[in-house]
């Protein structure tokens, strides 16, 4: 995946990542009351309802916590491809498209989130986000 | 629940399962209405109010169903809480008789997925929900679920095939079944890999049908009939926030429902002859055996494998067949889970009847939207 493929990629929905020199990294958001740390970032605290909550750099790294691979079409995905819910450092469990998973894929395997590309119906790719097994990221 | 009126269901009627693509929703929505009203021996200018259900709705699905039967000028709503809409079609009826509000009700629900662009597919959320987009339709919520359930349960996928094949069994024995026949838990391993460990064998069909109740009070119930059967607990949650949600073999919303329901009834899992649950896919069976508390946290796989939730032992699971066997017409379910528990308290289930059912529960679990750990949980609990 070429840089300049991403440069004209519009993001899936706003505020979800941000993307330097091809390294992606989650925004989350802490709620500046009772520190409880969401993906995505949600307007209010969803814990204790405090009205500020800030934007969180939730890194890149991830822990695996549950997988499978789909053999029908969903969404923006085709088939086969493989799916995740991955543990952040900071706590949240994101659900997030999984490069294929393979024999070696594992629960507790450390992963990397990574830019995804994905068709959409107008002419400029969707960017999006998965998870890569961390030694390739 | 003092000061509550008790509702009785006098009249249930449910269309035969399957593949109709020769009938709409309004045929169907209204044979299982004329059905009901005919079992009730209610005329159907009877009807004080209604509640419908329909998943891929149109603008007043039911007022278009009632109106073919000549009702109409009441108080009608329509529900959609996806697989838990027809429960809360129930419970606004229920509502609308417990305090007092009418004497006499009607619920319909409905779905005609065969004619619905959708059909084959994955169902989803929507098209603008973030995890939808990114290909977690329902089954695939069910798959990650699943192999949580394999590392800490010790749950295998001749586990989750058992489930299925113990809902063929029973389903081969229901005359308004889908499917109508038993499958083996190797057929169930060697069908299409959807979304692994799930299998094809291990995930309901899309199903049209349409089921309805006739619920009214406990004065009128005797005018029309000596063996009404009694809602006693009625609950309708919506799942909770999934930043919440430690762990996804267990339902907060599952878990809070059954107690909610539990106490309503004053009775516990102990005292349930059967109960009717969404099995829309295999391994979600177990984890609602632990948050209903059919057995104890972790025991699910093993309650499974012992057989007591088997037709003939001690507490039967989807003695119908199940969404997997008989099939789930989304917004019908809810309506027909209550249907069965009623035929099997009456004694009427024929081949599939559990012995001496005094006591049954009905439960549904509904959407898997993003920000949730789903979207809706009903139960109902009823006696003779």
């Amino acid at each position: 995946m070429k840089d300049s493929d991403l440069a004209g990629a519009a993001p899936i929905q706003p505020g979800l990542f941000t993307l330097d020199g091809g390294r992606m990294t989650l925004i989350g958001g802490r709620c500046a009351a009772c520190g409880t740390v969401f993906f995505p970032k949600p307007h209010v605290c969803l814990d204790c309802g405090g009205q500020e909550v800030i934007a969180q750099d939730l890194g890149g790294a991830g822990e695996l916590y549950s997988f499978t691979t789909v053999h029908m079409p969903s969404g923006r995905m085709r088939p086969p491809f493989s799916v995740a819910l991955v543990r952040m450092a900071d706590g949240p469990l994101v659900y997030a498209p999984l490069e294929r998973a393979t024999e070696r894929t594992a629960i507790g395997q450390q992963l990397q989130v990574a830019p995804l590309l994905l068709e959409a119906e107008t002419d400029a790719p969707i960017l999006a986000f998965q998870f890569v097994p961390e030694e390739q990221s | 629940m003092s000061g509550l009126r008790d509702v009785a269901v006098i009249g249930i009627g449910q269309t035969t399962f399957g593949k109709f693509p020769e009938l709409s929703f309004i045929d169907m929505g209204r044979q299982a209405a004329a059905d009901a009203l005919k079992d009730a021996g209610v005329p159907a200018a009877r009807i004080e109010t209604a509640a419908g259900s329909r998943f891929y709705s149109d603008i007043t699905s039911l007022q278009s169903i009632l109106a073919t039967l000549g009702i109409a000028g009441i108080e009608m709503t329509n529900v959609e809480n996806a697989c838990a809409g027809g429960s809360t079609a129930v419970r606004a009826v229920w509502k609308d008789i417990a305090y007092g509000l009418y004497d006499i009700g009607l619920v319909v629900g409905v779905e005609a997925m065969t004619r619905h662009l959708t059909k084959g597919g994955m169902l989803t959320t929507s098209d603008e929900d973030l995890d939808a987009q990114l290909g977690r339709a329902v089954p695939v919520s069910f798959a990650l679920t699943a192999r949580r359930l394999m590392e800490t349960h010790g749950a295998t996928i001749e586990d989750f095939a058992l489930v299925s094949a113990k809902a063929h069994d029973a389903g081969a024995l229901n005359p308004r079944a889908q499917y109508r026949k038993t499958l083996s838990v190797e057929d169930i391993l060697a069908s299409r890999m959807i979304a692994d460990p799930i299998t094809l064998l291990q995930c309901c069909p899309s199903t049209d049908g349409a089921a309805a109740l006739v619920l009214c009070s406990a004065d009128v119930a005797r005018q029309y009939t000596s063996n009404p059967i009694f809602i006693r607990a009625s609950t309708v949650l919506s799942g909770g926030l999934a930043h919440a949600q430690t762990d996804p073999t267990t339902y907060m919303v599952g878990r809070t429902a059954a107690a909610q329901a539990y106490e309503q009834a004053g009775l516990g899992p102990d005292a349930l002859d059967l109960v009717e649950l969404h099995d829309a896919f295999a391994p979600e069976e177990i984890i609602h055996y632990e948050d209903l508390g059919l057995c104890a946290r972790g025991d699910g796989p093993a309650l499974l494998r012992s057989g007591a939730t088997s037709l003939g032992g001690r507490v039967p699971v989807n003695p119908s067949g199940g969404l997997l066997s008989l099939g789930h017409p989304l917004g019908a379910s809810g309506v027909r889970t209550v249907c069965e528990v009623v035929q099997q308290l009456r004694g009427d289930a024929g081949a599939r009847q559990v012995e001496g059912a005094r006591v049954g529960l009905a439960q549904m679990l509904g959407g898997a939207p993003s920000g949730l750990e789903a979207g809706a949980c009903g139960i109902h609990i009823l006696t003779t």
